[in-house]
């Protein structure tokens, strides 16, 4: 899997205008925006235990004719890691279209839906950790649990370590339940 | 502030030298390239999207090419791409041959328009009926489009090789090629050009885009009364093509064909031009009827304009649209008209070599594409109230054939081929005093042995009619009612004509008519927009109008029709 790499979401159609690099898709976009789409499935799977499947997407050459199924399928691919990732549009997630047709008179993608595709990855990705800390891990949830019963799969946030303090508990994953002598096992001193 | 200026091509082709060649290549081409739309100049402006590098520029109009091949109409696209400095490893030739000798005054090669796309060294060979090379030359090419602007004497045979391309890794493609000198004004040579585009968005007539141009020449052959001149070569259906530099970016404003010629003095020439559906106008169409199962809209399409290698564009949201009714005998353009209607479509030629269908747009639900604010205007937009529409009455034809005989054509005619059209639909025709050679629902063709009576007999179809009115409720007191009646729309039957009511009903229900002045506008004709308007309120629209001044500085009078934005 690729590295992530920072998402063109700028496009103008200024950019359009005048040509500039931003205003073509490329074998390196569409690389870039595969490869973060790989990246986004695997933040999702290792912070919310979600498999999002992807399209298996064979890297295009410059002599290949892109069809309306392979950007579908990858647009697809950002939509259902949207949908995974159960931001709320007021982040500025959008839902995305996936259901491009062949033929002149059908309509193709325009730098805005590319700035989109790459839009909703670059949040997803920046929004996921953060939302990931709300997650109730719960196993299999039973009816009528009560909510501390839950509470014991809750995964505390991730606190930033205090550069200042020098007796500040380091707990790694915290147990639930368990006393402060035994928190005190990560415990650091200066 | 943007430096604008106007460029327009003049094609003096020789029609008889394209309808005689043979174009062929050994070169290996992509599998959806097709040579022979070199003769048939059916290749389509637009591009398919392809992953050549900087190629696939995102702004909408780089489409997906579709699975089957048969629709695709590219010209000629090579299989090899050029290298990182645009040369052909094994360069792409294409061979022209002739049934007979010809001379031509030059050679026109039209590359990607759209893409700005060409090859930029091309060497071309001519050969003579024994097979001798008469000359061969090597071009740099510097533009879409090129003109050898030699004349050359007793061509049997054209070998034309594309050495090298514009840009690096690119195939090479060639949408078009004409026998015939390519003359370019721009400059202070263009005195004057206007372009009006226009489209109804329901379709109830077709409307043409029209060129107006003044040109300065002191060049002879611009003289109308020249029997040598260039006037007799453009009476035909030659194409003007119409391009707006912004910034030096050339912007395609389309392809026009020559309507009327006046010369104001020695040196002014006035031309008035029309678009593809303008030349349309005069290209008759027999019509026909469909019954039962009906036929698909691409189907009808591909008879209407494939038949006649007309470039049209199919919005993909209409493809398989069913068509039922009766087509009677007239222009293309009429049957185009009667199409569009019955199925929610929009025609226009606005911007493209091509006739672009597609679903037609109620701007009041549809999103916007273009954003236009006061700071883009000048001065005074003013918006008016169209008249109130509150209902419509859209009569549905219903045919069956019916089984009663009678008389189609009773009178005396000479030997020979005669042609008999109908007003009215017939099936099961028989003559007496000629054969019927070829028939349709519309027409007869007769061969007439000996001069004598000639009576044509067969069954009428049987339309039986129905009307779909929709008002509007609660009409407050003093509104003068105002119905409006569709009768003749004879492609509309019980199956659509609900749908095409109920879109007649909303299209007039958009009752602002917003006008303004624009400066190199981004927007086309057809698309719908936001438009700020007057006490701080906002149109939305779809631009049904712009007559554009591209000598004065690419400026649009643009009209909009929509409702308020809310």
């Amino acid at each position: 899997m690729s590295r992530w790499v920072t998402p063109i979401t700028d496009r103008t159609l200024a950019d359009i205008q005048n040509r500039t690099v931003k205003a073509f898709l490329n074998v390196s976009d569409w690389v870039r925006i595969h490869g973060n789409t790989q990246q986004v499935q695997a933040l999702i799977r290792i912070l919310s235990g979600f498999e999002v499947s992807i399209t298996s997407l064979s890297t295009p050459t410059v002599t290949h004719f892109p069809t309306a199924g392979e950007i579908n399928s990858m647009i697809a691919d950002i939509d259902r890691l949207r949908e995974a990732a159960c931001l709320p549009p007021a982040l500025g997630v959008v839902t995305l279209k996936h259901d491009y047709q062949p033929g002149l008179g059908a309509a193709a993608p325009d730098y805005e839906d590319v700035n989109a595709w790459e839009q909703d990855l670059l949040l997803i990705r920046a929004l996921f950790a953060r939302a990931a800390e709300s997650l109730i891990y719960c196993g299999a949830a039973g009816a009528g649990q009560p909510r501390f019963w839950q509470n014991r799969w809750r995964r505390p946030a991730y606190i930033e370590p205090d550069a200042g303090a020098i007796r500040t508990p380091r707990t790694g994953s915290a147990v639930s339940g368990s006393g402060l002598t035994r928190q005190n096992g990560w415990r650091k001193y200066a | 502030m943007a430096k604008t200026s106007t460029r327009v091509s003049f094609g003096l082709y020789a029609l008889e030298l394209k309808q005689d060649s043979s174009p062929v290549t050994a070169t290996p081409l992509q599998p959806f390239s097709k040579v022979q739309d070199l003769r048939t100049d059916n290749a389509s402006s637009r591009p398919y999207a392809s992953f050549e590098p900087d190629f696939w520029l995102l702004d909408g109009g780089y489409k997906f090419l579709p699975a089957d091949p048969v629709s695709v109409h590219v010209g000629l696209m090579s299989l090899e791409m050029s290298d990182a400095a645009g040369v052909f490893a094994d360069p792409p030739v294409l061979t022209v041959a002739f049934q007979q000798v010809h001379t031509a005054d030059g050679l026109t090669l039209r590359f990607s328009n759209y893409t700005g796309d060409y090859a930029s060294s091309v060497a071309v060979a001519y050969y003579d009926a024994a097979e001798a090379l008469i000359r061969e030359d090597t071009y740099a090419v510097g533009s879409t489009e090129f003109s050898t602007g030699q004349e050359v004497a007793n061509i049997k045979k054209i070998v034309i090789t594309f050495q090298t391309t514009n840009r690096p890794y690119r195939y090479l493609r060639l949408a078009g090629i004409d026998y015939g000198e390519l003359i370019s004004f721009e400059g202070t040579s263009i005195k004057a050009a206007a372009v009006i585009e226009e489209t109804d968005p329901l379709s109830a007539e077709l409307r043409v885009n029209a060129l107006d141009l003044t040109i300065f020449s002191q060049d002879a052959q611009f003289s109308i009364i020249n029997p040598e001149g260039h006037y007799a070569a453009l009476q035909e259906r030659q194409p003007l093509a119409v391009y707006e530099v912004v910034d030096n970016q050339s912007v395609y404003i389309g392809t026009f064909y020559l309507d009327e010629w006046e010369n104001q003095s020695d040196t002014v020439s006035l031309f008035h031009a029309v678009d593809l559906v303008g030349v349309l106008d005069r290209q008759p169409y027999r019509g026909g009827i469909w019954l039962g199962a009906g036929i698909a809209l691409e189907d009808l399409l591909e008879v209407v304009l494939g038949s006649i290698y007309v470039p049209y564009e199919l919005d993909a949201a209409l493809v398989g649209t069913v068509i039922t009714g009766w087509l009677p005998a007239g222009s293309v353009r009429e049957a185009l008209q009667q199409l569009a209607f019955a199925v929610g479509a929009s025609v226009s030629c606005a911007r493209s070599g091509s006739i672009k269908i597609y679903k037609t747009k109620v701007a009041a639900d549809e999103p916007d594409e273009v954003t236009i604010t006061r700071s883009q205007m000048g001065q005074g937009s003013p918006l008016a109230l169209r008249s109130q529409v509150t209902g419509v009455e859209v009569t549905a034809h219903n045919y069956v054939a019916g089984t009663e005989d009678v008389e189609l054509y009773d009178d005396t005619l000479a030997a020979g081929t005669h042609e008999i059209v109908f007003s009215e639909p017939a099936h099961s025709l028989s003559a007496t005093g000629a054969t019927i050679s070829e028939s349709g629902a519309n027409y007869a063709v007769l061969e007439v042995a000996a001069p004598g009576a000639v009576v044509l007999s067969g069954k009428r179809y049987i339309d039986t009619t129905s009307v779909t009115r929709i008002t509007t409720a609660d009409l407050t007191a003093g509104v003068r009612p105002n119905v409006l009646k569709i009768t003749d729309a004879y492609l509309v039957s019980n199956t659509n004509v609900a749908a095409v009511a109920g879109r007649v009903y909303a299209y007039f229900q958009q009752r602002y008519r917003q006008r303004m002045r624009l400066f190199a506008p981004a927007a086309e004709v057809g698309q719908v927009v936001v438009v700020d308007t007057l006490y701080s309120k906002q149109i939305r629209g779809l631009i049904e109008k712009m007559s554009i001044d591209l000598a004065g500085g690419f400026v649009a009078e643009v009209e909009v029709v929509g409702v308020q934005n809310e």
